[in-house]
Parts: structure tokens; C-alpha cells; sequence
């Protein structure tokens, strides 16, 4: 005979059908006897059927128009062998890549200024977009610096060849004096 | 000039872009009410959905075929909303004192109104507003479960497969739920009034 404690954790999976045969004898041969068991069955029931009273919400959005307009504020980002070099503890990865690496981020693109929205925002600060330029960037902040720094031409040395933002270039901080390229990509939502 | 690469082909998207138009058309409504239904606010789940259909078109390639699309979107809207309460531990345990926010405006009704007795009208802002706000009281894992099965209708094995545990886990966050808001409902349970 099982003892009320146990039979209750069973009977929500009772009410739904998810328990197997020798469960359901069990909870049901309980049941004839418990009128606690009962009472509380009856009131999950109540429960489960007043949540399947919610009212099903019509969205007032057009998703894939949204995810589009998204998709095509895209950046791409083209590396290139050349005299810098990307200063990231994947360099071996990078060099081992393809010859070109193409490099796709998305996001809104707009002021990147040198010392714009990085410094009014230190804390959204992502450094280092990814151990190697084919690498998929984080997925949990839209705002990254490319380390760059002078190199001597190598061939396993890169540079950012172009960087596009939808059909436009994008602003991008080119200060290899100082050894940064920086990107802001804004974040539209607070779930991106 | 370089082309961007926004609209390119992920791979195993046959048809591109139209394929995945309809695939969103097909869900949006029942995803963006789990989405809603989590969050109980009508913008966050704007958001949460559309980020959701936007990693969805991007990491396409790591969907497996002959899998349902939408479970695996359920799964993106469960982690990132997941992610984003674990981000922001300041994200308020919804209060029984605040007001709601709906689609329709705020609901400020006090939840455990003694007067209250069996719902007469299921569909009144008013009761839909209660249920919303019990809903909201749940912990975030609790509350999924029960959005899943009590308002979605999947089985437990298909919520195991979504929130990726055990269906042990889910019996259990189901049956937690349930009571917990058995608590919070009772003057409006019908079974409870009879015995008052």
C-alpha cells in the first residue's frame, strides 16, 4: 500500500497518463481508500484545466519580416594575409585556415567612433572577438575589437581587408598606431 | 565591394529563405506565446521569439533533420530566456502586489481574493490576468514545464526533450508547479469552494 506522500508526487502524472500500468494500480488502489489523496487529486485537475483556459495570444508581429530586417544589418568581415597581424592566442588556427577567411557578425552597426559608445559603455566591452577570424563570434554581446598590430609581412600574417555592413561598409576604427581596429555593434534587445 | 552575407544559404535550408519564411509563419504564433507565457510581458517576448527564429536561420545547420522544428526552437526560447534570468539575478520574482502587464494593459487585481469563488467567466481580462500572474509566481524552470504541458499540450517526453532533462525532472517540476499554484488559486477552485 502506498503511503500519501509518495502517491502525491505521482498524481500529476497520473492525471496526464504518464505513469506506467503497475504505477496506475497502485495510485488508483490508493485512491479508494484516501480522501485527502482525492481531494487534492480533484484540485490539480482544477488547476491543469483553468491553465488550459490561458487564452492563446495573437502575435502582432511579423517574425520573419523582423529576423530579415536583422539579417540585413549583417556584417562581413574579409581577412586577409598582409602585413598586420591579428594579435589572438588562435593565430595558429587562423593560419591554418583558408587562405581568405570570411568572417560573419550581426548586428547593428553605427558610431564607431574611436571612443564613442566603448567608453560611455565600458561595461558592454567584449574583448577579443574570437580566437581566430573563422571562428563564429559570441553569441552574448554585439560589440567587439579586433587586436591588430604591425607585423613583417609573413605569410601567416592577417589584416582586415573590408568590412560590410549590410550593402554599406561599415565604420570601422582603423588605428594601427595605436593597434586597434574596433567595431561597435550595438545590441538591439536585451535577449541578444 | 564585398557582398554581405546576411541572406546566404545555411546549410540543410534546401529552399533558402522561403522555406524558413514558412517554418516562422507556420510557429510564431504558439512559440511567441511560450515566450509570452514565460516573460508575461508582450515586448520581452517580441524579443525573445525574434532572437530566437534569428539563431534559428543562422545555426540552421546544427538542426537535426527529421526532428521538429519548432522543439528545437522551444528549446533556443527556453535556454536564452534561462540564460537571461541567470544573467540578471536582480530580474524581479514577480511580486503578488505588482500589476501585470498584458497585452491589453496592466491587470492590478489582488491575486487571493477570498471573496472569489468558481470562475463563471474564463475568458474575462480579469481571470486571465489572475491565471498570468500566478504563472508568474513560479520559479522559471517550474513554470516552463507547466507552460508546456497544461497550456501546450506536449508530453512529458517531448518537455524532457525541449528543456533537456529527464523525464523524471519533469514529472516532478510539473507536480511542483501544479501545487504551488493549487496554493495560489485556491478561491477560485471550484472543488475547494464546495468544502468551504
Amino acid at each position: 500500500m502506498m503511503d500519501c506522500t509518495r502517491l502525491s508526487h505521482l498524481l500529476s502524472a497520473f492525471i496526464d497518463d504518464e505513469l506506467d500500468a503497475e504505477e496506475k494500480r497502485q495510485v488508483r488502489q490508493h485512491l479508494v481508500s484516501c480522501r485527502q489523496c482525492n481531494d487534492l487529486l480533484d484540485q490539480l485537475k482544477e488547476v491543469r484545466c483553468l491553465l488550459g483556459r490561458l487564452e492563446s495570444i495573437k502575435p502582432y508581429h511579423d517574425f520573419s519580416a523582423l529576423v530579415k530586417e536583422e539579417l540585413s544589418h549583417s556584417v562581413t568581415i574579409e581577412f586577409v594575409p598582409g602585413n598586420h597581424k591579428v594579435i589572438s592566442r588562435g593565430l595558429m588556427l587562423a593560419a591554418a585556415a583558408a587562405l581568405i577567411g570570411i568572417f560573419s557578425m550581426n548586428g547593428l552597426v553605427r558610431n564607431a567612433k574611436p571612443d564613442g559608445y566603448a567608453q560611455e559603455n565600458p561595461q558592454r566591452k567584449v574583448q577579443v572577438v574570437s580566437d581566430s577570424p573563422t571562428e563564429a563570434p559570441p553569441f552574448t554581446d554585439r560589440h567587439y575589437y579586433f587586436p591588430v598590430t604591425l607585423g613583417n609581412g609573413s605569410s601567416s600574417a592577417w589584416s582586415i581587408k573590408s568590412v560590410v555592413a549590410g550593402q554599406n561598409p561599415a565604420t570601422i576604427f582603423d588605428d594601427t598606431s595605436s593597434g586597434f581596429y574596433e567595431l561597435n555593434l550595438f545590441p538591439s534587445g536585451q535577449y541578444r | 565591394m564585398l557582398q554581405s552575407k546576411a541572406l546566404s544559404l545555411p546549410t540543410g535550408l534546401e529552399n533558402g529563405w522561403d522555406s524558413f519564411e514558412k517554418l516562422v509563419q507556420t510557429h510564431e504564433r504558439a512559440l511567441y506565446n511560450f515566450a509570452y507565457r514565460l516573460t508575461g510581458d508582450p515586448e520581452e517576448a517580441k524579443d525573445l521569439t525574434q532572437e530566437a527564429f534569428y539563431r534559428a536561420y543562422k545555426n540552421y545547420d546544427k538542426f537535426t533533420p527529421g526532428t521538429c522544428f519548432d522543439r528545437w526552437v522551444y528549446r533556443i526560447i527556453h535556454n536564452l530566456y534561462l540564460d537571461h534570468v541567470r544573467k540578471n539575478r536582480k530580474i524581479r520574482q514577480e511580486s503578488l502586489d505588482n500589476p501585470i502587464r498584458t497585452s491589453e494593459g496592466d491587470i492590478t487585481r489582488e491575486l487571493a481574493d477570498n471573496s472569489a469563488g468558481p470562475v463563471e467567466d474564463y475568458e474575462s481580462l480579469e481571470f486571465q490576468g489572475v491565471l498570468a500572474k500566478a504563472l508568474k509566481t513560479l520559479s522559471p524552470e517550474f513554470r516552463a514545464a507547466i507552460i508546456l504541458c497544461d497550456v501546450q499540450g506536449f508530453s512529458y517526453e517531448e518537455i524532457s526533450h525541449i528543456l533537456n532533462c529527464s523525464i523524471g525532472t519533469v514529472r516532478s517540476r510539473i507536480h511542483r508547479g501544479r501545487r504551488q499554484l493549487r496554493e495560489l488559486l485556491q478561491p477560485y477552485l471550484a472543488s475547494s469552494s464546495e468544502r468551504r
